[in-house]
């Protein structure tokens, strides 16, 4: 979008103000793309840290204790987590595809954004919440401490995906032309920072929904 | 439904002045006074949020000490000072669906250093008076050791107080001065250099400075509450056994951590995409690489930092067992995640110094970058390649001896790289007419510091060499000659370069020389004994030792002694030049430099650029007749120019 609109100023002199604000446009709108997957690279390294910490331990099997027989996490807690954040996911990245592609937006995005800020919200609850009941102590073994190390980790993830997209809803809410796709407000560096945003967060979600699930593997499936 | 299209209000539909810009009165806005009630209330909420919820926790009865207590109250009383100091007005105000202005700070008053400024070249300003203190403080510890050094029998201090202090030593050097260049100069050249407004997410880039001094404090306060025993790198099983001293070790480190994380996003995602129009990638200045390069590693390596100190926490808390052999734990666990950022964080050193380095020579040989693409790729090279090497910090202590072959190889590989980068350093000297200023001084005199220490690296990387020399004083001398001899004579070597930029004042000449001269004469003297001492068989981390060692020591003490002194001409210089004498006039460029930094005002204005710069030509282009590196702004260059995007 914001190609286009420089491309349309490419023969018009421009004075230092809107020369200025076009360069500053472009770099918002890629600093969201770049900081948004430089966070999610950054997150896959601690991530990455927690599976290192689960295969070293799992393979030592220091003392015999990496994991008594039937240790694994109620499965009351680790399916709904996995369901909700899986769905949210799906549902935001589907919306927010759609707006990028030039769609008209309007109540669907929003109430769509709203139910997957909603679903890792109650994701993130149910998770710490499960925390207090997982049926083991946290030091009981390896298997036991890797999981109340790395899944409250997880949780807060998902509280902050919830905070990012509330705020995208939050915004539209508050200021609904920025969604729109008719000059002036195409022009506008707030647009811009509201898409990049949404790009940042679409591809956010996507790796939240990967981790959850890899979690749900390591935890509850890989034996 | 329909949609608003009304744009009358501008950017400012829904938005609300924001609470960090503007003027007013002290009071009425976040800052340092409300920062400092912000951790005092914090630290009495998590310390008694600890107590509560360890009232019947066995371990804590057990023990005698609770470290819940201790580890909230650090970590609410850090939120109390970022909430204080305005951190949380603006997610907060995000959550609200509102848009704070992004406006410029004009007023150039005292006032806006203590606060969460969103002007990189105060922060930059924060970070440079921040490091100074920081690292004077740890070399207060390190005159500490050296005095304990001195006898190897009459003592000091307590066994136990001596580790204390070699530890806070080690952390407060190795912890606070990780982000010493990245931190002043990088945040405040950089998108000077590139042609940046600003950086990209300039709350990030406040937040990276805000939570060092509570690092720093959270450090210092370990003292008061015990100490920790383990030296820098905190190793299980000690790191699990100790008392609450190594809360602060834990807390502090995780908290720099994350400084270095958001420090080193804000660099990376401001190069990628705050270039001005005919920035391209071969035209980037040498600092700026380093910084990029830098600021991947932080991210990319941090995080594993963050999350060992969590698990080291969750065991001395909620009685996990992830360093526990008994209940299916290991001690190697720490030992890999920790060097898995550590020698990285070597590199995170070493980087910045290079560039600074790469970026000075050419100022002062009036010639070409010499070898400016082999340099990048070295730079590039040893970033990649310190992912590769963590392992060799474990050759004596448990790694699998098949395994030991290829981890040395790979540390040796890592020295092609620094080769290219050092030989690349060196060529610029070549038949060149050398300006021994007193930037340049520094730059020579920490290539050859790091030159010891890079070749007394490479005996290191060796299985045979390091099983003698583990743990002993060569070691330790050597990390100094990269560290110390390397990184902080580059760190001088920037700072009495851009000075003048920053502040519109230079620092004295001739105490600037005598500054560089006793530090370089009196560091060599300090450490390269260091090296003999430790071939002769004396430890690191150890109070007694042979007799017969006691003249070496003598005379590293008294040298470390007389590096302190130089440092005391530093400071008196910088004291004097800045702030006593302050109206001496300066030229604008007083390098004769063609970076693009100095094409600016001086100190720049709020926005660095009243229209973004078109460059038209490499920053070291001396003695080939270019022009100036940028047209700053002219009639020639009214449009938006192709392949901005």
């Amino acid at each position: 979008m914001a190609d286009a609109m420089v491309g349309a100023q490419m023969d018009e002199p421009l004075d230092d103000a809107a020369y200025n604000d076009a360069i500053e446009r472009a770099a918002s709108r890629g600093s969201y793309w770049s900081g948004s997957r430089l966070f999610v690279a950054l997150s896959a390294m601690m991530f990455a840290g927690g599976a290192f910490a689960f295969f070293y331990l799992h393979s030592l099997d220091s003392s015999g204790m990496w994991r008594t027989d039937g240790q694994a996490p109620p499965d009351y807690v680790s399916v709904p987590v996995l369901v909700l954040t899986l769905g949210g996911a799906a549902l935001f990245w589907g919306y927010t595809r759609r707006l990028l592609r030039g769609s008209a937006v309007t109540t669907d995005w929003l109430v769509a954004t709203g139910v997957s800020a909603g679903a890792f919200l109650v994701a993130a609850i149910i998770q710490f919440v499960g925390m207090l009941n997982t049926g083991f102590f946290p030091g009981s073994t390896g298997y036991a401490s890797v999981y109340v190390a790395i899944m409250p980790v997880f949780a807060v993830y998902c509280l902050g995906t919830a905070y990012w997209l509330e705020t995208l809803f939050a915004r539209v809410l508050r200021v609904r032309w920025v969604v729109s796709d008719e000059m002036p407000a195409r022009d506008s560096m707030e647009r811009t920072m509201f898409l990049g945003s949404a790009v940042g967060a679409k591809a956010f979600v996507v790796f939240v929904a990967l981790v959850s699930l890899i979690l749900f593997l390591l935890f509850s499936v890989l034996s | 439904m329909a949609t608003d299209t009304t744009v009358a209000a501008g950017v400012d539909a829904g938005g609300i002045p924001d609470p960090h810009v503007g003027r007013g009165v002290w009071w009425r806005r976040p800052g340092l006074f409300y920062g400092v009630i912000g951790a005092v209330i914090g630290y009495a909420i998590g310390t008694w949020l600890g107590t509560w919820l360890a009232e019947d926790n066995q371990q804590v009865q057990g023990l005698g000490h609770n470290d819940f207590a201790v580890t909230l109250g650090y970590l609410v009383a850090t939120i109390g000072w970022l909430a204080g100091m305005g951190a949380l007005t603006y997610p907060l105000q995000k959550m609200a669906g509102l848009q704070p202005h992004v406006e410029h700070e004009e007023e150039r008053t005292l006032g806006r250093y203590f606060r969460y400024t969103l002007d990189h070249k105060v922060v930059g300003v924060q970070y440079l008076v921040a490091m100074i203190a920081y690292f004077l403080v740890g070399g207060l510890f390190a005159l500490a050791i050296r005095t304990e050094l001195l006898s190897p029998t009459a003592h000091l201090f307590q066994p136990g107080t001596y580790l204390e202090i070699v530890g806070t030593h080690g952390t407060m050097m190795m912890m606070m001065m990780t982000s010493a260049i990245i931190g002043p100069f990088g945040n405040y050249f950089v998108p000077l250099m590139i042609g940046a407004r600003r950086m990209a997410f300039p709350r990030l880039e406040a937040l990276s400075f805000w939570i060092t001094p509570a690092a720093f404090l959270v450090l210092l306060s370990g003292i008061l509450i015990g100490g920790f025993p383990s030296g820098w790198t905190g190793y299980a099983p000690l790191s699990v056994e100790a008392t609450q001293g190594m809360d602060a070790y834990l807390v502090a480190f995780g908290l720099m951590s994350i400084s270095m994380i958001v420090g080193g996003f804000n660099i990376v995602v401001t190069v990628i995409n705050h270039r001005a129009p005919g920035m391209t990638w071969t035209r980037l200045p040498l600092f700026v690489w380093g910084m990029l390069v830098t600021g991947m590693l932080m991210v990319l390596a941090a995080p594993v930092l963050t999350l060992s100190c969590y698990l080291t926490l969750l065991d001395r808390t909620v009685q996990t067992s992830l360093f526990n052999v008994q209940q299916g734990g290991s001690p190697y666990l720490w030992e890999n995640l920790f060097w898995f950022f550590g020698h990285p964080e070597v590199y995170i050193l070493a980087l910045p110094g290079f560039g600074i380095a790469g970026e000075l020579l050419p100022v002062f040989t009036r010639k070409p970058a010499f070898g400016y693409k082999t340099t990048v790729a070295g730079i590039v090279g040893v970033g990649l390649l310190s992912f590769f090497v963590w392992q060799h910090h474990l050759f004596d202590s448990g790694i699998n001896a098949d395994m030991r072959p290829m981890v040395m190889l790979t540390t040796e590989m890592i020295s092609i790289p620094t080769g290219f980068i050092f030989l690349a350093l060196i060529g610029n000297l070549w038949r060149a007419k050398i300006r021994l200023t007193v930037p340049m001084l520094f730059v020579i005199g920490g290539m050859l510091n790091f030159l010891i220490g890079g070749v007394s690296g490479v005996f290191l990387s060796d299985v045979p060499t390091d099983t003698v020399a583990h743990g002993s004083f060569f070691v330790m001398s050597h990390f100094h000659y990269t560290i110390m001899g390397g990184y902080i004579f580059f760190f001088f070597a920037g700072l009495y370069y851009w000075l003048p930029k920053m502040t519109g004042r230079m620092l004295d000449t001739r105490l600037g020389k005598v500054h560089f001269w006793s530090l370089f004469v009196f560091f060599n003297s300090t450490f390269l004994p260091l090296f003999a001492i430790g071939e002769l068989g004396m430890p690191r981390r150890v109070f007694e030792y042979a007799d017969s060692l006691q003249a070496l020591n003598v005379w590293v003490s008294i040298s470390a002694y007389l590096i302190g002194v130089s440092m005391l001409v530093f400071v008196y210089n910088f004291l004097k030049s800045t702030v006593i004498d302050d109206k001496r006039p300066l030229p604008e460029n007083p390098w004769g430099s063609r970076g693009l930094e100095w094409l600016t005002s001086t100190p720049p204005a709020a926005d660095n650029f009243v229209r973004v710069p078109t460059v038209v030509s490499g920053p070291y282009e001396y003695g080939t007749g270019a022009g100036p590196m940028a047209v700053m702004s002219s009639p020639g260059y009214p449009r938006v120019p192709e392949g901005v995007s």
